[in-house]
C-alpha cells in the first residue's frame, strides 16, 4: 500500500465521519424543532386559542430546525479533518498498545506535503522525508491492516445516531397519535394527549365548550318550519323531532344524552343513557338527538368543562272529540225518522279526519250481532279544530225491534304510525222498543193506588179470632156471636178488595164483585157462584194456554183462592164459629202471600234474587285451598324529601359554582314537569332570577314551600307528633 | 482500709442531717395525702365578650383562662374566675367552662347574654320517610321563634311556649331561634327496623291498612286465616320480639299470644289496637282505653276536610296514664278520643278507634289514599320505638346545642347577680400550721431539695472521714 | 252497661262481610248473569271462613257508591260506551285501590262487547296484556296449575270457537287492578247454587280465587 492509498483511505474515513455528524445534527434538529412545535401548540391550546396553522407552523419548523443543525453541523464538522480522522483509526487500533502513532505521523506529513504542492501553505522540509520513511509507511500500513475500519465506522455511526434518531421518532409520534386523537371522537382526546404527551402544558389541551345554536325539525307530518334558537338552555320538541345543536371549535370530548324521570315510551327506556357521537361540522361540531314523549338532558363536556341542553319532549296528543248533538240517549217506537248528528274535533297538531260511528247491535238472551257503519266522515288537511255533520237515517239503517244504535264520533290526527289511536267522543245509545216493553210503559211512573188503611190485614183478622177463640169458654154465647159477627164484617171487607183486586185485573172494573155475575154476557176468565168465585171455562186449571187473552189469570190464582177462604171464614164466623173460621183463614192469608211474592216483578236493572243461607252452606264444601304466600306490595317513590334534599343542594352550589347549580336545576325541573307542575314552575323562577344575575334566596325558599314537608303538628304531652 | 473514728460534732451533724431528710420524707407524704384545706378566693375577674357563638372563642377563653392559672402559679391562694358573658358560648367554650369548673376553679358569670332558655328536639319519624318530628320549647315572648335548616327559614310562629312541626326533610343542621336565643340539633337519621307484625282478619280493612302501611315503607309479617286448611302468609312471620317487629299491629278481634305481645311491649316494643282489636279481652290489660259502645259514621263527612268523622268507629274512654293524642269533634259538643297513646314498661301501646279506615281510602276525596296512608304512618310512628337521633359533636349527659342556655347553666351554675360578683368574700383565719403546709404544697420541690441536701451533705461528710 | 249498650257492641262485632257488587252501566245488558252473584257467594261460603254477605248488590258504575265495593263484576253481550261519568267514577275507583273483573259474556272476540269494552278499559285504565298462568292469582286458595279454568261454552264451541289460554289484566303497582275474562264465566257460573250438586267438581272455584285474591293482595 502506498502514500496515496493510505491517504485516501483516511480521506475515506473521514468523509464518512462528516456525513455521521450531519446525519446526527439532522435528526437532532428535527427532534428539538417539532418538540418546540408540540410545546407551542399546547401553550395554545390551553390558553383557548386554535391549533397552529398548518403552513405557518411547517415553516416555523423548518426553520427552528435547520439553525439547529447550522449550530450543530458547523461546530462539530469544523475540525474533522484527515489527522483527525487518522488519530481515530489509531484509536481504534487494538493491535498496538500503546499506539504508535505511525499512522497519524504520516498522514500529518502527507497532508503536509499536499499543502505544499497546492501552495497552501509551507512545510517543514523534514515533512517529505518522514513521509518516505519506508518504516514510517509500514507501520502506517500495519494500523490500517490491523484495524477493522468498516465495523468501527458502523459502531460509530450506531452510537452517535440512535439516541437522536429515538428522540425524533418520540417527538414524530406524539404528533401523529396527537393529531389522531384530535380528529377522532373526543371522549378520550384530552386523556390520552396528556398521557401520551406527558406534556404538563397540555393539561387542559381544548377549549371549554362556547355557545351553541339550536335547531328543531319538527316531524315530517307536522309540515313545521324548522325552528331557530340561539345559545338556549332547553328546547320544547314534540316527539320525533329533530334536535340538532351546533357549535364552534373542535367537536367535545363527551356528548352524554339521559332520559329524565319516567318516560312513556320503552324506545327511551332503553336509552336511558347513552354516548351520543357528535360529528364536525365545518370549523365547529354538531350532535343530533330525535325527541321523546318526556325530558332528556344532554351532556356536553369539553376542555374540563361541561354544559347540559335539555329538551322538553312531549308527546303528541290525540285529538279530542265531543259529541254535540244529539245531546242524550232515548228510545224509539219506531224505526223511522231521522237524527242530526253534529261533532267538534280538536287536535293539539293537526287532524286528518273525522266521522261518525255507529254500532248497531241485534239480538236477544244468549243471540247478539253487531255491525258497524261510518258516516259523515271529514278530511282535514291539518285545522287544529273542525266540526262534522251527518244524518243519521233510522230507516236506512233497517233496524228492528230490539236494535240498539250506539253513535259517536271519532277522529284521526296525522301521526304515522299504524296502531295510533283515535280520538272518540261520549257515545249516545238509541234504541228501538219492543212491542211488549212498549206496553210496560202503563206500570213506569204510576204512583201506587190509595190504600184503604180502614181495613185489618187478614194477619190482624187471625190474631183477633185465634184470641176470641182461646176466650170462648168463657164467654157468653151471645158476646161470642156479637165479637165473631165484628170479625166476620171486617173479614167481608177484606174480602171484597181482593175482589175488587181481582176484578180490576181481568175487566178494569173496580167493583166487579157486584157488576160481574154469571150469565152477564162477558167472559171474564171467573164466574161466581154461590158467593165464591170460580175459573171459568177452559182455565179451569188457571194455568194460560198459548194465544189467551187473559194474560193475568194464573197469577190471579191465589187471590181466587184467598177470595174464597175469606168467603168461607166469614160465613163460619157470621155463625160464631171462630175455631171453624181459623183454618179457612189462614188458607187465605198464606194465598195472599202466594199472591204477594207471585206478582213481584222484574223490571231491568232488578235481577231475580237469591238469597244463600250462609250458615248451612258454610265450609260445605268437599275441596279445601292452600296456603299461599303474598308478595308484598312495593310503595310509591317518595319524591318530595329527595327534590328538596336536591334543591338546597344546588342553593349551597350557585355561591361556588353557579353553572352547576344551574344545571342542578335544570334538571330537576324537567324532572318535576310531569308530575309536579308547580314545583317545576317555581324552579323555573329559581333559574329566571339566576339568568338575570339576581338574588335567586327569595326564589329558593318559594320553591322549596311549593313542595311542603313544614307541617305544623300538635305539641301535645305525647313525644311524637301528628299532623293536624 | 482504716476508718477514722468521728469526732462527736461530726457525728451529731450527720444525725442531724439524716433526721432532716427524713423529717422532709414525712412531711411529703402528709402532704400528699393532706385533703384539699378550705380556700380563699382571689378572684380574677374576666370580661368575656364574645359576640358569636363560634368554636373559636372557645380557643380564646381557654387561652384567657390558661393565662390566669400561669400567672397565679406559686401563688397559694386558690382562684375564682369571673367570667361576664354577653353571648352564649359555643358547644366546645360551654365545655370548656365545665372543664374549668370540674377543676376545682369557681366560676361566677354575669348573664348579659340576653339569651333565655330555649330547647330544640327533633326525633326520626319511624318508617322509612326521612322524617322529622320537631319540637320546640322556649320561653314565652313576644318574638317570634324561627325554624330553619341549611336550606334556609322552615317556619316561623309567634312564640307560644311549646311548638311542634312534622319535616318531611331536613338539612342539618336544624336551628330554633327566639331572638338572641339559638338552640340546634344535628338531626342524622337512626337506623331501626321496619318490620310490622299484622294480626287481622281477611277483609277489606286488613287489606287497605297492609296497603298503606307497604306504601309508607313499613315491611309486613302476619298471616290472614281465609279457611281452617288454608292462610295467605305476609312475609316471613316469626316469633314476637322487638329485634325481629317494631310494632305489632291488630285490626280484628282475633286470637293472639297475649303473654308474648305483653312481654314484647315491656321490652320496648309498639303495638297498635286498631277498631275490633280493642276488644280482645286478653289485652284488656295493656289497652289504653276502654271501649263503649260503636259511634256511627256521619254521611258525607268522609268528603269533607274532616273524614274521620265519616268512619264508623268504638267510642273510647282513656285509661289513667293515657294521653289521648288526637280526638274528633262530635256532634254532642265534645271531643271524642280517637287515638289514645299510653306508655307500657318500655314501650307504647296506641289505641286507634276507627274500626273501616279503608273507606277513608276509597269512599274518600282523592286524597283519601294519601290521607289513609299518612294516618296509619303516623299511627305506627307514634308506637314504635326510634333511637334518638346521634349528635356527633359531643356525647354526654348535658344537653348540648339542643338548649345552649340549659346547657351552659348546667355545666357552669346559675349566673350571679352584679352584686354578688363584686362582694369580697368572707375571710377566713388559718392556722399557723395549716399556712406552712400550704405554702409547702405550693413548692413541692422545696421539700426535695431539702431531703435532697441533707442526704448529700451526710453522704459527704462520711466520705470525706473516710467512711462509706 | 245498659242492655242497649250491649246491643251495639254485640252488632258491632261482627265484620263488614265482602259484598259481591255488578257494576251497572248505561249502554248494554249489565244484568245478563243474573245467578251469577249469588253462585260466587255460595262458593265463598262454602269453601271459605270470610264473613260474606248472602246477597250481592247492583252499583251504577255513574255513583261513587262503588267505591264502597273494591271488587266489582262487569259482564255483558252488547257493546259497552263508558259515559264521561262512568268512566271517571271507574278511573278514580282503580287508582284508589279497587279491582274491576270483566267478563265477555259473549265468549267472542269479535264480537261487539270484546272490541268496545277492551276499547273502554283501555281509555280508563291503559292497555290489558296478558296475565301469565303462574300469577298468585292462580294460587291464591286453589291451585290452578294451567292457569283460568276452561268453561264448558269454551268446549262446547259457542262464540269465537277458542279456549282462551290466558285472562289479560291491567297491572296497578303490581296488582291486578282490571282482570278482563273472555272465557265467558258469566254464562258458566250463572246457575242456582242448589245445582251444584250435580257437579262432580264445582267449576267456581276459580271465583273464589278471584275473591280471596282480592280481599288479601
Amino acid at each position: 500500500m502506498n502514500d496515496t492509498t493510505i491517504l485516501s483511505r483516511v480521506a475515506g474515513v473521514r468523509r464518512v465521519l462528516v456525513r455521521v455528524v450531519y446525519t446526527r445534527a439532522t435528526l437532532l434538529a428535527c427532534g428539538v424543532a417539532l418538540s418546540a412545535w408540540l410545546v407551542v401548540d399546547g401553550v395554545r391550546l390551553a390558553c383557548g386559542g386554535d391549533s397552529l396553522a398548518s403552513e405557518r407552523s411547517t415553516g416555523i419548523v423548518l426553520v427552528f430546525a435547520l439553525l439547529v443543525f447550522w449550530s450543530l453541523a458547523r461546530r462539530q464538522t469544523r475540525d474533522i479533518n484527515d489527522v483527525r480522522a487518522a488519530l481515530w483509526i489509531e484509536e481504534r487500533d487494538t493491535g498496538a498498545r500503546p499506539a504508535s502513532f505511525a499512522l497519524v505521523t504520516l498522514i500529518e506529513a502527507l497532508v503536509g506535503l499536499r499543502s505544499l504542492a497546492t501552495g497552501v501553505s509551507t512545510v517543514d522540509p523534514s515533512a517529505r522525508s518522514t513521509a518516505e520513511s519506508p518504516l514510517l509507511q509500514a507501520s502506517a500500513n500495519a494500523v490500517l491492516v490491523r484495524t477493522d475500519v468498516p465495523r468501527a465506522l458502523r459502531r460509530s455511526a450506531r452510537n452517535q445516531l440512535l439516541g437522536p434518531a429515538l428522540f425524533l421518532a418520540g417527538a414524530l409520534t406524539v404528533l401523529v397519535v396527537g393529531a389522531l386523537v384530535r380528529s377522532g371522537p373526543g371522549a378520550i382526546a384530552g386523556s390520552v394527549l396528556r398521557a401520551v404527551s406527558g406534556d404538563s402544558a397540555l393539561l387542559t389541551p381544548i377549549p371549554p365548550l362556547g355557545s351553541w345554536q339550536v335547531r328543531v325539525d319538527a316531524p315530517a307530518y307536522m309540515r313545521r318550519a324548522p325552528q331557530q334558537f340561539g345559545n338556549v338552555q332547553n328546547a320544547s320538541a314534540v316527539r320525533g323531532s329533530m334536535v340538532q345543536l351546533r357549535g364552534p371549535g373542535p367537536i367535545p370530548e363527551q356528548v352524554i344524552e339521559r332520559i329524565v324521570g319516567d318516560a312513556a315510551d320503552t324506545l327511551a327506556a332503553a336509552r336511558r343513557e347513552r354516548a351520543l357521537l357528535p360529528t364536525t361540522n365545518g370549523d365547529g361540531w354538531q350532535v343530533r338527538t330525535v325527541a321523546t314523549d318526556g325530558p332528556v338532558t344532554i351532556q356536553l363536556a369539553r376542555g374540563g368543562r361541561a354544559r347540559l341542553f335539555v329538551i322538553e319532549g312531549r308527546a303528541d296528543s290525540i285529538p279530542a272529540v265531543a259529541l254535540l248533538q244529539p245531546t242524550r240517549d232515548s228510545v224509539f217506537r219506531t224505526p223511522e225518522g231521522s237524527l242530526a248528528l253534529v261533532a267538534s274535533a280538536r287536535d293539539d297538531i293537526g287532524l286528518t279526519n273525522a266521522r261518525f260511528e255507529l254500532i248497531v247491535s241485534s239480538g236477544e238472551g244468549e243471540r247478539f250481532t253487531a255491525r258497524t257503519v261510518q258516516m259523515g266522515e271529514r278530511r282535514f288537511v291539518g285545522d287544529r279544530a273542525g266540526t262534522i255533520r251527518a244524518t243519521m237515517d233510522l230507516a236506512a239503517l233497517e233496524l228492528v225491534a230490539g236494535d240498539i244504535v250506539h253513535v259517536r264520533a271519532i277522529a284521526r290526527d296525522a301521526y304515522p304510525a299504524s296502531n295510533r289511536e283515535y280520538g272518540s267522543s261520549e257515545t249516545r245509545s238509541f234504541r228501538i222498543a219492543r212491542a211488549a216493553e212498549y206496553d210496560s210503559v202503563a206500570v213506569e211512573p204510576a204512583p201506587p193506588p190509595e190504600v184503604d188503611k180502614s181495613l185489618l190485614s187478614q194477619r190482624m183478622l187471625l190474631m183477633l179470632t185465634e184470641k176470641l177463640e182461646k176466650q170462648r169458654p168463657r164467654l157468653e154465647r151471645k158476646t161470642l156471636m156479637s165479637e165473631a159477627s165484628k170479625i166476620g164484617r171486617d173479614q167481608a171487607r177484606l174480602r171484597r178488595a181482593v175482589g175488587d183486586l181481582v176484578f180490576q185485573r181481568l175487566s178494569g172494573d173496580v167493583s166487579g164483585e157486584h157488576a160481574h155475575t154469571v150469565g152477564d154476557g162477558h167472559d171474564h176468565g171467573v164466574e161466581q157462584q154461590q158467593g165464591k168465585l170460580a175459573l171459568s171455562g177452559g182455565n179451569a186449571g188457571g194455568v194460560l194456554e198459548e194465544g189467551d187473552d187473559s194474560p193475568v189469570i194464573s197469577i190471579n190464582q191465589p187471590l181466587l183462592e184467598a177470595y174464597n177462604a175469606m168467603w168461607d171464614a166469614g160465613r163460619e164466623l157470621e155463625q160464631g164459629e171462630p175455631k171453624a173460621a181459623i183454618p179457612h183463614m189462614r188458607l187465605a192469608l198464606a194465598a195472599i202471600e202466594r199472591a204477594r211474592s207471585a206478582e213481584r216483578l222484574y223490571l231491568r236493572g232488578k235481577p231475580p234474587t237469591v238469597i244463600i243461607d250462609i250458615a248451612k252452606v258454610r265450609l260445605a264444601g268437599k275441596d279445601t285451598g292452600v296456603t299461599n304466600l303474598r308478595r308484598e306490595r312495593e310503595g310509591p317513590p317518595s319524591r318530595e324529601a329527595r327534590r328538596a334534599a336536591r334543591l338546597i343542594v344546588a342553593a349551597q352550589l350557585v355561591a361556588g359554582d353557579v353553572l352547576a347549580a344551574r344545571d342542578s336545576l335544570a334538571v330537576l325541573r324537567v324532572e318535576a314537569l310531569g308530575d309536579s307542575p308547580a314545583f317545576a314552575a317555581a324552579v323555573a323562577t329559581v333559574l329566571a332570577v339566576m339568568d338575570r344575575n339576581g338574588d335567586a334566596t327569595e326564589a329558593f325558599v318559594g320553591a322549596r314551600r311549593v313542595l311542603g314537608g313544614v307541617v305544623r303538628t300538635d305539641a301535645g304531652a305525647w313525644s311524637r307528633g301528628i299532623p293536624r | 482500709m482504716t476508718t477514722t473514728k468521728p469526732n462527736r460534732p461530726r457525728s451529731m451533724l450527720e444525725r442531724a442531717l439524716r433526721t432532716v431528710a427524713w423529717l422532709g420524707l414525712a412531711t411529703a407524704m402528709y402532704l400528699a395525702s393532706r385533703p384539699a384545706g378550705p380556700r380563699d378566693r382571689r378572684a380574677s375577674v374576666l370580661r368575656w365578650s364574645a359576640s358569636d357563638l363560634a368554636d373559636s372563642s372557645a380557643t380564646v377563653l381557654t387561652t384567657a383562662l390558661v393565662r390566669e392559672i400561669i400567672s397565679a402559679s406559686g401563688d397559694t391562694q386558690p382562684r375564682r374566675v369571673n367570667v361576664e358573658l354577653t353571648a352564649v358560648p359555643s358547644q366546645r367554650a360551654r365545655a370548656m367552662l365545665g372543664a374549668v369548673v370540674g377543676a376545682d376553679v369557681s366560676v361566677n358569670w354575669i348573664d348579659r347574654t340576653q339569651a333565655s332558655g330555649l330547647a330544640l328536639s327533633a326525633t326520626a319519624v319511624a318508617g322509612p320517610s326521612g322524617a322529622v318530628d320537631v319540637r320546640v320549647v322556649g320561653a314565652p315572648s313576644s318574638l317570634l321563634l324561627v325554624l330553619r335548616d341549611a336550606g334556609g327559614t322552615l317556619d316561623s310562629i309567634p312564640n307560644t311556649r311549646v311548638a311542634a312541626w312534622r319535616l318531611a326533610s331536613v338539612s342539618p343542621p336544624l336551628r330554633a331561634a327566639i331572638g338572641a336565643s339559638e338552640a340546634r340539633v344535628p338531626t342524622r337519621l337512626p337506623a331501626f327496623t321496619r318490620r310490622v307484625m299484622l294480626m287481622a282478619q281477611p277483609g277489606w280493612e286488613s287489606k287497605f291498612v297492609t296497603a298503606a302501611l307497604e306504601e309508607a315503607g313499613w315491611h309486613i309479617d302476619g298471616r290472614y286465616r281465609v279457611s281452617p286448611r288454608a292462610a295467605v302468609t305476609l312475609g316471613a312471620p316469626g316469633r314476637v320480639d322487638t329485634a325481629r317487629y317494631a310494632v305489632v299491629v291488630l285490626l280484628d278481634s282475633v286470637a293472639v299470644d297475649a303473654v308474648a305481645i305483653r312481654r314484647f311491649v315491656q321490652q320496648g316494643g309498639g303495638v297498635v289496637l286498631g277498631g275490633d282489636a280493642l276488644r280482645i279481652p286478653a289485652l284488656a290489660a295493656i289497652s289504653p282505653v276502654r271501649v263503649t259502645m260503636v259511634r256511627g259514621a256521619v254521611a258525607g263527612a268522609l268528603l269533607t276536610d274532616t273524614p274521620q268523622r265519616g268512619l264508623e268507629a268504638w267510642e273510647l274512654v282513656a285509661n289513667r296514664g293515657a294521653f289521648v293524642v288526637r280526638s274528633d269533634d262530635s256532634d254532642h259538643g265534645h271531643a271524642e278520643p280517637a287515638l289514645v297513646a299510653q306508655r307500657i314498661g318500655a314501650g307504647r301501646v296506641v289505641a286507634s278507634a276507627y274500626r273501616n279506615s279503608w273507606r277513608w281510602r276509597m269512599e274518600g276525596t282523592d286524597d283519601g289514599a294519601a290521607e289513609h296512608r299518612a294516618w296509619w304512618g303516623s299511627v305506627l310512628a307514634l308506637a314504635a320505638g326510634v333511637p334518638a337521633m346521634a349528635d356527633d359533636a359531643v356525647v354526654d349527659a348535658y344537653p348540648g346545642n339542643a338548649a345552649p342556655y340549659a346547657d351552659l347553666v348546667a355545666r357552669v351554675g346559675l349566673p350571679v347577680s352584679v352584686d354578688g360578683m363584686t362582694a369580697a368574700p368572707a375571710a377566713r383565719a388559718l392556722s399557723a400550721f395549716d399556712q406552712l403546709m400550704d405554702r409547702l404544697r405550693a413548692a413541692p420541690g422545696l421539700l426535695f431539695m431539702v431531703i435532697a441536701m441533707a442526704l448529700l451533705g451526710e453522704w459527704a461528710s462520711r466520705r470525706l472521714r473516710g467512711n462509706r | 252497661m245498659s242492655d242497649s249498650t250491649r246491643a251495639a257492641m254485640r252488632d258491632a262485632t261482627a265484620m263488614d262481610p265482602f259484598v259481591f257488587a255488578t257494576a251497572q252501566y248505561e249502554s248494554g245488558d249489565w244484568d245478563s248473569a243474573p245467578m251469577l252473584p249469588a253462585n260466587v257467594i255460595d262458593s265463598v261460603a262454602r269453601y271459605t271462613s270470610l264473613p260474606v254477605r248472602p246477597q250481592g248488590v247492583s252499583v251504577p258504575l255513574s255513583s261513587e257508591a262503588v267505591f264502597a265495593y273494591p271488587l266489582l263484576y262487569l259482564t255483558g253481550h252488547l257493546p259497552v260506551r263508558f259515559t264521561t261519568r262512568e268512566a271517571n267514577v271507574l278511573r278514580k275507583y282503580l287508582v284508589r285501590g279497587g279491582l274491576l273483573f270483566v267478563d265477555d259474556h259473549n265468549h267472542d272476540v269479535d264480537g261487539a262487547f270484546h272490541k268496545t269494552v277492551r276499547e273502554e278499559i283501555r281509555r280508563v285504565a291503559g292497555p290489558l296484556v296478558p296475565l301469565p298462568n303462574t300469577h298468585e292469582l292462580y294460587r291464591s286458595f286453589f291451585v290452578f296449575e294451567n292457569g283460568p279454568p276452561t268453561t264448558s261454552h269454551e268446549m262446547n264451541g259457542w262464540g269465537d270457537n277458542l279456549v282462551h289460554e290466558q285472562l289479560d289484566a291491567v297491572l296497578r303497582n303490581g296488582r291486578i287492578s282490571v282482570l278482563y275474562s273472555s272465557k265467558d264465566y258469566s254464562s258458566e257460573w250463572s246457575f242456582h247454587p242448589d245445582n251444584k250438586r250435580f257437579l262432580s267438581v264445582d267449576n267456581t272455584r276459580f271465583a273464589v280465587n278471584l275473591v280471596v285474591y282480592a280481599l288479601t293482595r
